[in-house]
C-alpha cells in the first residue's frame, strides 16, 4: 500500500487527472518495452511541470517511498519497470519545446518530447539532433538521457552524452538544480555526464538542453550483399582500416533480412547470407571519395552485389527496414530475447561463429542485427513461449551470447542499458570493487536508494550470490591481489 | 611562483611510483594530504591547496601503452604517458587522439590533459577528453581501485566515471589508466585565414556554421579568423574554395590559404599561446557563440580600466575562449578578472582562472562563483574522498 501522504500530496499537486490509483489503469503501466518483467506500481502520477515532479519526489523522500521515472516506456532493459510499493512518475505529459536557439544551435525541451520531434522542430532550418535510436518516433528524450541512447548514426556522431549539454534535474530529495546548460563547458564536476546513462537511479531530468547539428551537404547509402556475415565483417574492418568513419554501418544476417523484407519491403536479396548497409555523409567531395572507397572495399571483401540508394526516399526506405528489424521479428517467431552485447569489431567473425555454434547446439534460431561499425550486436534468440521450458532455455542462450561478448573484451550492453534485465550480468564485466566505486556516486546523490531501486546494480535479492565468470581486476593485473 | 607550485615545493616528499601496486601502497601508508601530478605542466592551474601537502605523487613513472589496437581504434594507456609520445605511436598507424591542447612539447601527459579538461582548436570537431575517454581506472585515497567503461566505443554498462573525473583536478582520486577512442589521421590539412575584428569574426563564424562546410576548427586570434579544414586532400581543397567564396561574398578582404608545414607551424604557435607565458594570467571562459564579440569588447574594457593588457583567443564556433592578461601587476589582473567576470555573467557566460599570476588567489576567487550544483558536487567529493586528502581547495567552491 502506498503511503497515504504521498497519494494525498500527489493529488493536491497534480489534481485528480494527474494521479492514477485505479487497479485496471495501473496495470497499463506495469511494464516497459521489456514485457517479460511486470510489476504493478502502487501509484502512477502524470506531472506537467517541474514543480509537480519535485513535489512528488519530496513527498516520496519524506515518506521513504521509492519512485521510478518513465518516459514513453520503450526501454528494452526494464529500466522503467515500476516498483510495487512505489510511485511511477510518467513524464510523457511534459512535452513542450521551451526554446530553440538557431544561431547557437541548441534547443531546450521537456523530457516527454520524442526524439524524432526534436529534429522535426528544426528540420526547416537544416538542423537536426544526431542520436537516432530505432524507436525514435516514440521514445522520449528523457528516456534517451536516462539510457544514454545511441542509434544507427552514433558511430560517427556519438551518443546522447555527446549531444546533451545540460539538464534541469530533480534530485532524490526533491531539490531542483541545473547541471550544465547551453554553454559548451561549465565549471565543476561534470555531473550531467554522470547522470546521463545512470538509468534513472540518481534523479529525474525535467528539462534538457540538446545540441543541434547542421544537416550534412551530401549523403550516400549503399546495400552490399555478402555470402556470410563473416565476409561482411571483413568489409567493415577494411572500411574502418582505410580511415573512413561512416555515418552508419549496419549488418543483418539472412534470418533478420527475411523478417525485415516481410515487413518493410526494402527489396533485400534474400539469397544473400548477410547484407551490409553503409552510409557516408559530409561535404560532397569527401563523401564521393569515401563512397568510392567503400564500394571498392566491399567488392574486395567479396560483395556479390551492391545496390546504391538513388534518392532520399530510397535511403529512407532502407533505414526504415533496418529500424523495423525488431518489430518485424514477430513475423518469424512468436517470442524472442534480444541482446545488446558489444565486442571489439575486429572480433566480429569469430564471435559470430560462436553464436552460430550456440544456436546449433541449443536448437534455437538466432537472428543477428548489428551496428557493425561499433561492434554492437543485437542477436535475437527466437522461441515459442507456449513450449514448456523454451523461454528459460532461450534465455540461457541469450545470456551465453552476452558472456561471449564480455570474454571477447566487450560489454554486456551497448545501448539498451542494464536495467533489471542485465543487473545480474554486471559482475561479469565489473568487479565488486569497481561497482563499489560507482556506488559512491549513488550514495552521494541518493543515499537512501529511493531512485529507481533494483536497477543497474546487482543485488543479492535479485541475483543471489552467484559470481560471474573470472575476469582479472586491475589490481590483480598489477600483481597486487590474487583471486584463488 | 603561484600557490600550488609553492605547495609542491614545500611538500614533505615526492614519489614517482612505477606501478599501480606501488602507488596504492604509497597512498595506504600516507595518511596526510595528497597532490597528484603528471609532468607538472599545469601544476599552477586552478586554486592552490588549502593545506600543506604531505605527499606529491608524480605519474611520470606510469607511462606505458597497455594495449593499442589500431583496427578497433582504441588504445589503453597509463595516465603518465606524455601525449606527444602517444600521438607519435598512433601516427605510425595513421591515427591520432583527436585533441590538440597546449604544452604537448613540454611533456603534458594524457592523464593531466584529462584531469584538467584541457583542449585546443579541435574541440569543435572532436569534442574534449570527456568525449574521447571510453574507459577509466582510478585509485581513491583510501586505496580503492575502480574501473568504469571498458575497451569498446559503445558501452552503457554502469556509471560513466570518465565524465566525473574529467576536469576534476585530482580532487576525487588518482587517474591511473585511460582507454581512449582514436581517430584516423586526416590525409590533408588546409587553413583559410582572413583578417577580422571581433564583430566580423563572430558574424563570419555564424555564416560558416550555417553553410555545409565542416571545418575542424574556427578560431579567432590575433585579429584573424582561422578556419581549418582537414580530411581527404581533394575534399579539403574544395572546401577551402567554398570558404573563400563565402568570405568573399560577405565582403571580407585579404583571405589567404595556408597548407603544408606553414599551416602546421601556424597552429602550433596558436595552440602554445593558449598556455600563456611568464607574467601572464590565463583565463578560460565560455559564452554562447554569438556573444563572442561582446565578450571580446568587455575583456578589452576590463583590462584597460585595470591598467593591464589582454589578448583573446576564441574557439568561436563553440563559444569557448582563452584570455591572457599581461602587463600590469597582480592587483590589475585581479581587477580586470573581476570586471570581465561580471560582464560575462551578464551575457550568461563565466570565466575562471587557469593559470594565475603569482599571488592572484589572494585578491580574487580564481574559480569564481560556484555553480548551482556545487552542493551535489560537495556530496560527491565527500563520498570519494571523505577525509579531504586529495588536493583540498584546488577546485571550484573550495572543493
Amino acid at each position: 500500500m502506498i503511503s497515504e501522504t504521498v497519494r494525498r500530496t500527489s493529488e493536491q499537486l497534480l489534481g485528480a487527472r494527474g494521479v492514477i490509483t485505479e487497479e485496471a489503469q495501473l496495470r497499463t503501466y506495469e511494464c516497459d518495452g521489456l514485457a517479460g518483467y511486470r510489476v504493478r506500481p502502487a501509484l502512477v502520477v502524470l506531472p506537467t511541470t517541474t514543480e509537480q515532479v519535485a513535489g512528488v519526489v519530496r513527498a516520496c523522500h519524506e515518506a521513504g517511498v521509492p519512485f521510478v521515472a518513465r518516459g514513453s516506456g520503450t526501454g528494452l532493459s526494464g529500466g522503467a519497470l515500476p516498483h510495487a510499493d512505489g510511485v511511477l512518475i510518467v513524464l510523457s505529459r511534459m512535452r513542450a519545446v521551451l526554446e530553440i536557439d538557431l544561431e547557437n544551435r541548441f534547443m531546450v525541451v521537456e523530457p516527454g518530447v520524442t526524439n524524432a520531434a526534436i529534429s522535426a522542430a528544426v528540420a526547416e532550418h537544416d538542423l537536426y539532433y544526431a542520436p537516432d535510436p530505432s524507436s525514435q518516433q516514440v521514445c522520449s528524450i528523457g528516456g534517451n538521457v536516462a539510457e544514454n541512447s545511441g542509434g544507427v548514426h552514433c558511430l560517427k556522431y556519438g551518443f546522447t552524452t555527446n549531444h546533451v549539454l545540460g539538464l534541469e534535474f530533480v534530485t532524490a530529495q526533491g531539490e531542483v538544480v541545473q547541471l550544465g546548460g547551453p554553454l559548451a563547458e561549465t565549471a565543476g564536476y561534470d555531473l550531467r555526464g554522470v547522470v546521463i546513462g545512470s538509468e534513472g537511479t540518481l534523479g529525474i531530468a525535467t528539462k534538457i538542453w540538446v545540441r543541434l547539428l547542421r544537416k550534412p551537404e551530401h549523403v550516400r547509402t549503399l546495400l552490399a550483399d555478402f555470402a556470410t556475415p563473416t565476409e561482411a565483417g571483413d568489409a567493415v574492418t577494411a572500411i574502418t582500416g582505410e580511415g573512413i568513419i561512416p555515418a552508419g554501418m549496419e549488418m543483418m544476417d539472412n534470418l533478420a533480412m527475411q523478417a525485415c523484407e516481410d515487413d518493410a519491403h526494402v527489396g533485400l536479396n534474400l539469397e544473400a547470407g548477410a547484407v551490409l548497409v553503409v552510409e557516408v555523409d559530409g561535404p560532397e567531395a569527401q563523401v564521393e571519395a569515401e563512397f568510392e572507397a567503400v564500394q571498392r572495399l566491399c567488392r574486395e571483401a567479396g560483395a556479390s552485389d551492391i545496390r546504391i540508394a538513388e534518392d532520399a526516399a530510397e535511403r529512407a526506405l532502407i533505414w526504415k527496414g533496418r529500424k523495423a528489424a525488431f518489430a518485424a521479428m514477430g513475423r518469424l517467431s512468436r517470442d524472442y530475447f534480444v541482446q545488446d552485447g558489444v565486442i571489439p569489431r575486429t572480433r566480429l567473425g569469430e564471435v559470430l561463429e560462436q553464436i552460430a555454434e550456440l544456436s546449433q547446439e541449443s536448437g534455437y534460431r538466432v537472428a543477428n542485427v548489428f551496428h557493425a561499425g561499433d561492434g554492437n550486436l543485437h542477436p535475437l534468440v527466437l522461441y515459442d513461449g507456449r513450449d514448456e521450458g523454451a523461454a528459460d532455455e532461450a534465455e540461457g542462450v541469450a545470456i551465453k551470447i552476452v558472456e561471449l561478448c564480455v570474454e571477447a573484451g566487450g560489454s554486456i550492453t551497448g545501448e539498451h542499458g542494464v536495467g533489471v534485465d542485465k543487473a545480474c550480468s554486471m559482475p561479469k564485466m565489473f568487479s565488486e570493487a569497481d561497482i563499489d566505486v560507482m556506488l559512491r556516486v549513488r550514495t552521494a546523490l541518493d543515499p537512501d536508494g529511493r531512485c529507481n531501486p533494483g536497477k543497474l546494480f546487482p543485488t543479492p535479492r535479485l541475483c543471489g550470490e552467484r559470481p560471474g565468470p573470472y575476469r582479472p581486476h586491475a589490481l590483480e593485473e598489477a600483481g597486487l591481489a590474487e583471486r584463488l | 611562483m603561484s600557490g600550488t607550485l609553492t605547495a609542491v615545493d614545500e611538500a614533505k616528499r615526492t614519489e614517482r611510483p612505477a606501478s599501480l601496486a606501488d602507488v596504492r601502497d604509497l597512498l595506504l601508508d600516507e595518511p596526510g594530504t595528497l597532490l597528484f601530478t603528471g609532468s607538472g605542466t599545469k601544476l599552477d592551474w586552478g586554486a592552490p591547496p588549502d593545506a600543506d601537502v604531505d605527499l606529491v605523487v608524480e605519474t611520470s613513472g606510469l607511462d606505458r601503452i597497455r594495449a593499442y589496437d589500431a583496427a578497433d581504434a582504441t588504445v589503453s594507456v597509463e595516465a603518465g604517458l606524455p601525449l606527444h609520445h602517444l600521438q607519435e605511436e598512433l601516427a605510425d598507424a595513421r591515427q591520432w587522439l583527436a585533441i590538440d591542447p597546449p604544452l604537448g612539447d613540454d611533456g603534458a601527459t594524457v592523464g593531466g590533459v584529462f584531469a584538467t579538461n584541457d583542449y585546443g582548436p579541435s574541440r569543435l570537431s572532436s569534442g574534449g577528453m570527456r568525449d574521447l575517454v571510453i574507459g577509466l581506472t582510478v585509485l581513491l585515497a583510501d586505496g580503492s581501485v575502480g574501473r568504469s567503461g571498458g575497451k569498446v566505443i559503445k558501452n552503457v554498462a554502469g556509471y560513466d566515471l570518465g565524465k566525473l573525473f574529467c576536469g576534476s583536478f585530482g580532487t576525487l582520486g588518482l587517474i591511473t589508466e585511460l582507454t581512449l577512442r582514436v581517430h584516423p589521421l586526416p590525409e590533408a590539412s588546409v587553413t583559410v585565414t582572413v583578417p577580422a575584428d571581433a564583430d566580423g569574426a563572430t558574424a563570419a563564424t555564424r555564416a560558416l556554421r550555417a553553410s555545409t562546410v565542416e571545418p575542424t576548427a574556427i578560431d579567432w586570434a590575433e585579429d584573424t579568423l582561422w578556419i581549418r579544414l582537414r580530411g581527404m586532400r581533394d575534399a579539403v581543397r574544395s572546401q577551402a574554395e567554398q570558404v573563400r567564396t563565402l568570405l568573399g561574398e560577405r565582403g571580407a578582404n585579404g583571405a589567404q590559404t595556408l597548407s603544408g608545414d606553414d599551416e602546421a607551424a601556424a597552429w602550433e604557435r596558436l595552440v602554445e599561446g593558449l598556455a600563456g607565458g611568464q607574467g601572464e594570467t590565463v583565463l578560460r571562459a565560455a559564452t554562447l557563440p554569438n556573444q563572442t564579440a561582446k565578450a571580446a569588447a568587455a575583456l578589452r574594457d576590463a583590462a584597460t580600466d585595470a591598467g593591464a593588457q589582454a589578448a583573446l583567443h576564441s574557439h568561436a564556433a563553440v563559444g569557448l575562449h582563452t584570455a591572457r592578461l599581461y602587463d600590469g601587476d597582480v592587483g590589475a589582473h585581479a581587477q580586470a578578472l573581476t570586471s570581465w567576470r561580471a560582464a560575462l555573467g551578464e551575457l550568461g557566460g563565466w570565466t575562471s582562472v587557469r593559470r594565475p599570476l603569482s599571488g592572484l588567489s589572494e585578491h580574487v576567487d580564481l574559480w569564481g562563483p560556484a555553480p548551482a550544483a556545487v552542493g551535489l558536487m560537495r556530496r560527491v567529493k565527500e563520498q570519494f574522498d571523505p577525509q579531504r586528502r586529495c588536493a583540498p581547495g584546488r577546485f571550484v567552491g573550495g572543493i
